[in-house]
């Protein structure tokens, strides 16, 4: 189905939904029937929707345990990241791919294949978990003659049109508006380094690639970035020593291995809890093995990044750090719009203008 | 359509204390052929394509069905600075829309709509389209103006013009709105208040009690400010009016009457008498008789079953009223009402006795919930908010100490709801267009997220269950339905987005203010399921809902008390009354029938008049034009007309001058610029004199003015005279400090240069000794001024202003310093008040006999003609009695007392365009000492006078003020002298 829904735009995928929804108005309906006539594509997808959405109507309504919402979006691949203002988080998780190229070269595990089916969960998921609301009675009240009220036109969902609404519903949370609103916020904002970062062909280069992509929206990835042991090590001053060693930064060379096995820094860290939770974890060894994880190892555009002093100093940058620290770091990347708006650059810079917005707003209303 | 320059300009204000510098930096505009939208801030853009597109479709619609072109793009203002949706519509300078993106008030169902963005521009399309839908005539005064032009008090010549060029505009604004709810009723698919059953509950609640149903002078003079509705009797006799006419004589007679079509007539009682044959005075009293007669064939429908009885609490209604909550300690009941002639408050009445006691005042009190609230029986808290209309605060009110505290600034958090199990506060926090479930664990600082609904979803009317396990709360959804829904604590808790369990949806009928009984079994609320809010009881256990009344009128807000009585609060013409009806099952319920439907099967063609959806705007390339907005960029000409001015040289010469007047603005009234231009051919006058010019320049917080020969329209008539001989240029700076309405602490700086002077800037009657002054002041005044409902001005609070003011005149400085105080409180006589004035100022440097050096008073203040305050003998300067400037002194002290007396309002007094409103009487006494530290030329003054002010209204829209005033003063050693006042405010 996702074949034919890519060769549609994105009107026409909204138009065959619309009609499978039955929120068509008369002339809605007549557009898609010369659309049907007109686009193989377009017919295969509509088959195909009123395939699944005849599935659906056979299954009975159930109620689904309160947990299930949860655990499918615990479960749900982390969004690749792209350029513009999310870049802030993506540094993150390329702050994470560096730490971990070190056990990729220790670690060599077999590879484990991600779940593409998750995608279909989540759509399922949605459909069964979500608002608006169900079940209940109405109809008559016994003893009570119930007023009769004209009814024209009704409106639904298809009359109303927003622009990433998901985005601005990300700050109504309370953790997330002192996020945006936070000094450490605004510092990093305010960085020279950052904003090199940003800019760099490099960086740019490994924002857009598949590999990149593929990892971030992994699984495995997710789960580890989210482990506490994994935070409590990134935190440590023994691994931020590391990073900042040329050998830290040239693992793919022998020599530069070496040079770290004989590192009092490593050998540090290798004495710490956290550092051999990480490294026990699954999570971790699926993503070591990860193929995509290889490929961004082997990019020029990588190593050119990791060598990057703004990026190095970003990834140093207290602000910066203390942001990922937060529970409501947590909270932002938990949240399906977050993970759903780092897959796109124009949604990175939405929510990073809006963010700039809400500093603004906070600071106006102080 | 609330009054609309009074919301651009809270809009301004509010956005202009949000910090000056920011917030209005992050304005932002989209330009399409047809609107030119500019939205506060960029969290908004997410709503640009809903505002587009509802914008498109219901301009197509309107152009349609009124033939109308608006000859260019239409302003649009999108802010997000109330709690709940609303919106206005003004035609001058231009066409202007303003609109709030928050959901709407769900409270009685008294204006029930769909999607917001929708409702609201169906809704103010309507108004733009029949007060600026011009012909021929009007289409020549507005090229010959170069545009609309906007009555300007300084102006009152611009009234004129002002009716010449758009004159639909200056109608009533029953008659205003009554189309709007129409049109906008029909055009979102039959929800909107011309079906509404808050409406056929107030006239047939009208009929029951035998109650005046007002005639349209009454209406709006006296319905519109004292009856506890006050400005919603507008929408709801307009609607009524509109939809009798529409379905007695069909809606193409209807529409014509608002057409504004070639050979259509300017007024609007006059059009109304060109397309029914009949006079407006005739046709209403006819509908009042048939509205008469469907209600009590609707009163007949409800008693073909037995009537519930109902015993009162208290002796007399309490206006509008809060959700209410019965403590069991005291048997006492709490909430907060507000009616008019007293400010709303936080009160007790006791269960027994009905005695009501007034707890404490609530600042910013909502039209119909007064307060959002929630009760704490364990430590006998009262949490409440305020500002309500705004971004609401949150405070408590401790009962045993009686003292309230604020816990939370700009909460923006209603519906209330305390749990008593881990004694946290639940609400609905409204921001940006979403509504989000939040909860606020003690001590109430600070809130957390539960659960944000999807746009366009709203949850309302919350209670927990007294296990705290368990919340309801009604849900409403895009279309405009309600259910009455059911969450678990728990999970919303853990986040685990639980689904929300449908209880009921009461058919179409929404159900409102449900809450759990004591033992956590029952839940009691109300719905209009028989057209008719009665009260429903719903069985947790036997999941059943059933009736507990048959009410002729409206029961609404249960409280469950102890046995089996119930408190509810019935609707009556004068607000609701606290009562008690049996916790019982009546045997049946009869339905009543709705005006709306009549119409919809009588008059089809409504049921046609749907927007079609336009989906040809591609809002990617639309959002992708937005730009900041920068208002001096977006300067254009408004209007340019001819004005008279008079002019008054320092020997005493009069003189009247002819000239021009443009007026510049931006698209959101940030910005402005007034250029006058005029000429005295007086030979009396020097040639130097002859020419007057005038440029005001307001940009957000600055205004620039400068002058040659200043000249003024209200020069030509009476005593006062602020025309003033030689250049002057003045810069000004106003901030804010404080805007939480209605405090607010402000400060003005201001440095001023003149030339050629020959009289003081600021007192007529002395000469200047010298022709060249720069002056400056800085000023810091704070502010907390309420009126209750029905009031013709504030009522209750203070005032204090600290002004240091200095005179740099040929190498010297004169600086001066003036405190002023005042205080006013309310009688036990409904709309009267007492106040009490003092300041007292002192020359700090300077030769004291300069005149430079001195304050001086006298007189009443107001001219013959007059277009400023009414009550000018409250200023500083005044001082009744003696004549202008007569008394002065390089230092002084002054006090004054006043007592306001109930206004008289009139009811029938005048015709349509021209009514008297109310007359009222003030009486006061001032004391008055200058140069008190030097008895040789101390002086000692002392009056008492009366002013009383006869408030009259033109073409609906033109306030004036005719006044009449005496005083006596006397001064130890000189006779008492007496003088008499007279002055016509125009507008």
């Amino acid at each position: 189905m996702k074949e034919f829904e890519a060769m549609l735009t994105r009107d026409q995928v909204e138009l065959i939904q619309q009609e499978i929804d039955g929120a068509n108005t008369p002339e809605s309906s007549a557009a898609l029937r010369s659309l049907l006539e007109q686009n193989p594509e377009a017919r295969a997808y509509a088959a195909e929707l009123r395939r699944v959405s005849g599935a659906f109507a056979r299954v009975g309504e159930r109620q689904s345990p309160p947990s299930l919402r949860q655990s499918i979006l615990n479960a749900l691949p982390q969004p690749a990241a792209s350029r513009g203002g999310i870049v802030a988080w993506a540094g993150q998780r390329l702050n994470l791919v560096g730490e971990l190229l070190e056990g990729a070269i220790m670690n060599k595990k077999s590879l484990l294949i991600g779940s593409a089916a998750v995608a279909v969960v989540i759509v399922a998921a949605g459909l069964i978990t979500g608002f608006p609301p169900i079940g209940g009675s109405s109809g008559t009240i016994g003893g009570v003659e119930k007023a009769t009220r004209y009814h024209g036109h009704e409106m639904t969902d298809a009359d109303i049109s927003l622009k990433n609404p998901e985005i601005q519903a990300l700050f109504q949370n309370d953790q997330v508006l002192h996020l945006v609103q936070s000094d450490a916020f605004h510092q990093l904002m305010a960085a020279d380094a950052f904003r090199t970062v940003m800019a760099s062909d490099a960086f740019n280069k490994i924002m857009a690639s598949d590999a990149f992509r593929q990892i971030m929206a992994s699984d495995a990835f997710r789960t580890l970035s989210a482990s506490d042991a994994f935070r409590q090590l990134n935190s440590t001053a023994a691994y931020r020593t590391l990073q900042a060693q040329d050998a830290f930064r040239n693992l793919n060379q022998a020599e530069a291995m070496r040079q770290l096995n004989q590192n009092a820094a490593y050998r540090q860290l290798q004495a710490i809890d956290a550092f051999r939770t990480v490294m026990a974890t699954d999570a971790f060894r699926q993503v070591m093995a990860n193929d995509a994880f290889r490929q961004i190892m082997a990019q020029d555009a990588f190593r050119q990044i990791l060598a990057n002093d703004a990026f190095r100093s970003i990834l140093a940058n207290d602000a910066f750090r203390s942001i990922l620290a937060t529970d409501a770091f947590r909270t932002l990347s938990a949240a399906e719009a977050f993970r759903t708006l780092s897959q796109s650059q124009a949604l990175s810079q939405d929510f990073m203008r809006e963010a700039a917005s809400q500093q603004v707003s906070a600071q106006a209303k102080n | 359509m609330p009054r609309h320059r009074f919301v651009l300009t809270a809009v301004l204000a509010c956005a202009g204390v949000c910090a000056p510098s920011r917030a209005t930096a992050q304005f932002e505009t989209i330009r399409t052929s047809d609107m030119h939208l500019v939205y506060t801030s960029p969290l908004q853009a997410y709503m640009v394509p809903q505002v587009a597109r509802s914008f498109e479709n219901s301009l197509k619609f309107h152009c349609a069905l009124f033939g109308y072109d608006p000859g260019g793009p239409i302003n649009v203002l999108m802010h997000d600075l109330w709690h709940y949706g609303n919106a206005g519509a003004s035609p001058l300078p231009e066409n202007h829309i303003t609109i709030g993106i928050e959901p709407y008030s769900h409270e009685y169902e008294s204006a029930p709509a769909p999607e917001r963005m929708i409702s609201s521009l169906n809704h103010e399309m309507a108004h733009i389209v029949t007060v600026d839908k011009a012909t021929g005539s009007d289409r020549f005064y507005r090229a010959l103006f170069f545009g609309k032009v906007t009555p300007n008090p300084e102006m009152p010549l611009s009234m004129l013009y002002g009716y010449l060029t758009t004159p639909r505009w200056y109608a009533p604004r029953w008659y205003l709105e009554g189309i709007a709810v129409y049109m906008e009723t029909w055009m979102n698919g039959g929800v909107g208040r011309a079906i509404g059953p808050y409406d056929e509950m107030v006239f047939r609640t009208l009929v029951r009690d035998s109650s005046r149903i007002f005639d349209f002078v009454g209406l709006e003079s006296e319905g519109t400010t004292i009856d506890f509705q006050v400005g919603v009797n507008s929408y709801l006799y307009g609607t009524r009016f509109v939809s009798y006419l529409g379905l007695r004589y069909g809606n193409d007679s209807l529409l014509a009457w608002f057409n504004r079509t070639p050979g259509s007539k300017r007024y609007f009682s006059s059009q109304f008498k060109h397309v029914f044959g009949r006079s407006l005075e005739d046709e209403w009293s006819r509908w009042i008789a048939w509205e008469r007669q469907w209600q009590t064939a609707n009163l007949s429908s409800i008693r073909r079953h037995p009537i519930t009885a109902s015993r009162p609490l208290t002796d007399h209604a309490l206006g509008s009223v809060s959700r209410a909550f019965y403590d069991s300690t005291t048997k006492a009941v709490y909430l907060g009402i507000r009616y008019p002639g007293q400010v709303a408050h936080l009160a007790r009445i006791d269960v027994a006795s009905g005695a009501i006691t007034n707890l404490m005042e609530i600042l910013g009190a909502s039209g119909y919930s007064v307060t959002s609230l929630a009760f704490d029986p364990a430590s006998r808290t009262l949490f409440f908010t305020t500002n309500n209309a705004n971004w609401r605060n949150l405070y408590s009110y401790d009962m045993a100490s009686g003292h309230s505290r604020l816990l939370l600034r700009n909460a923006r958090i209603g519906d209330l709801a305390f749990d008593r199990a881990d004694s946290s506060l639940w609400g609905v926090r409204h921001d940006n267009g979403f509504s989000t479930l939040v909860r606020l664990p003690a001590p109430y600082h600070e809130w957390n997220q539960i659960q944000t609904l999807p746009y366009g979803e709203d949850l309302f009317d919350l209670d927990l269950s007294p296990d705290g396990a368990t919340l309801i709360g009604s849900m409403s959804e895009v279309n405009g339905s309600q259910k009455l829904v059911l969450l678990n604590v728990a999970a919303l808790r853990a986040k685990t987005n639980p689904k929300p369990e449908t209880l009921d949806d009461f058919g179409e009928w929404p159900p409102s203010n449900f809450v759990f009984s004591p033992d956590g079994k029952f839940l009691f609320g109300s719905s209009y399921y028989s057209g008719v809010s009665n009260i429903y009881r719903y069985d947790l256990t036997r999941r059943v809902t059933e009736p507990l009344s048959n009410t002729e009128t409206g029961f609404f807000k249960p409280v469950p008390l102890p046995g089996d009585s119930v408190m509810v609060f019935r609707y009556s013409a004068r607000g609701f009354i606290p009562s008690l009806i049996p916790n019982v099952v009546p045997d049946s319920v009869s339905a009543i029938k709705f005006l709306g439907n009549e119409i919809a099967d009588k008059r089809p063609d409504v049921q046609s008049w749907i927007p079609k959806r336009d989906s040809s705007i591609n809002l990617d390339s639309l959002l992708a034009t937005a730009r900041p907005y920068h208002s001096l960029s977006h300067l254009a000409m408004n209007s340019l007309y001819p004005v008279v001015e008079g002019y008054q040289n320092a020997a005493g010469d009069r003189a009247a001058a002819v000239g021009m007047r443009a007026n510049l603005s931006d698209q959101v009234g940030a910005t402005a610029l007034n250029l006058t231009g005029s000429y005295a051919p007086d030979q009396g006058l020097s040639s130097f004199e002859r020419l007057h010019l005038r440029a005001d320049f307001l940009s957000w917080n600055w205004k620039i003015m400068a002058a040659m020969n200043r000249a003024d329209f209200y020069d030509l008539f009476g005593p006062t005279k602020v025309s003033r001989r030689g250049y002057s240029l003045a810069v000004q700076y106003r901030g804010d400090l404080l805007l939480d309405d209605p405090k607010s602490v402000t400060y003005t700086l201001r440095v001023a240069g003149y030339s050629g002077l020959s009289t003081l800037p600021e007192f007529q009657n002395v000469a200047a000794p010298f022709s060249k002054l720069l002056s400056f002041s800085g000023n810091i005044e704070y502010g907390s001024l309420r009126r209750s409902l029905g009031a013709v001005e504030d009522e209750v609070g203070s005032t204090a202003s600290a002004t240091l003011h200095g005179n740099y005149v040929n190498g010297t400085l004169f600086p001066q310093v003036d405190v002023s105080l005042s205080h006013g409180f309310l009688l036990p006589i409904n709309h009267s008040s007492l106040w009490f004035r003092g300041s007292a100022g002192s020359t700090l440097h300077g030769n004291r006999s300069n005149a430079f050096a001195q304050f001086f008073f006298g007189g009443f203040g107001n001219n013959w003609v007059d277009y400023r305050d009414v009550k000018q003998f409250r200023d500083l300067e005044s001082f009744p009695g003696i004549g202008i400037d007569d008394a002065g002194g390089s230092n002084f002290g002054k006090a004054q007392m006043e007592w306001v007396l109930p206004p008289v309002r009139f009811r029938e007094v005048g015709i349509p365009s021209f009514y008297l409103q109310w007359a009222g009487l003030s009486l006061f006494t001032t004391g008055l000492v200058t140069d008190m530290d030097q008895a040789s030329l101390r002086r000692k003054l002392v009056s008492a006078g009366a002013q009383l002010d006869f408030r009259l209204v033109t073409l609906s829209h033109l306030e004036s003020t005719m006044s009449f005033g005496v005083a006596v003063a006397g001064e130890s050693g000189v006779s008492p002298h007496s003088v008499g006042m007279f002055s016509f405010k125009i507008m």
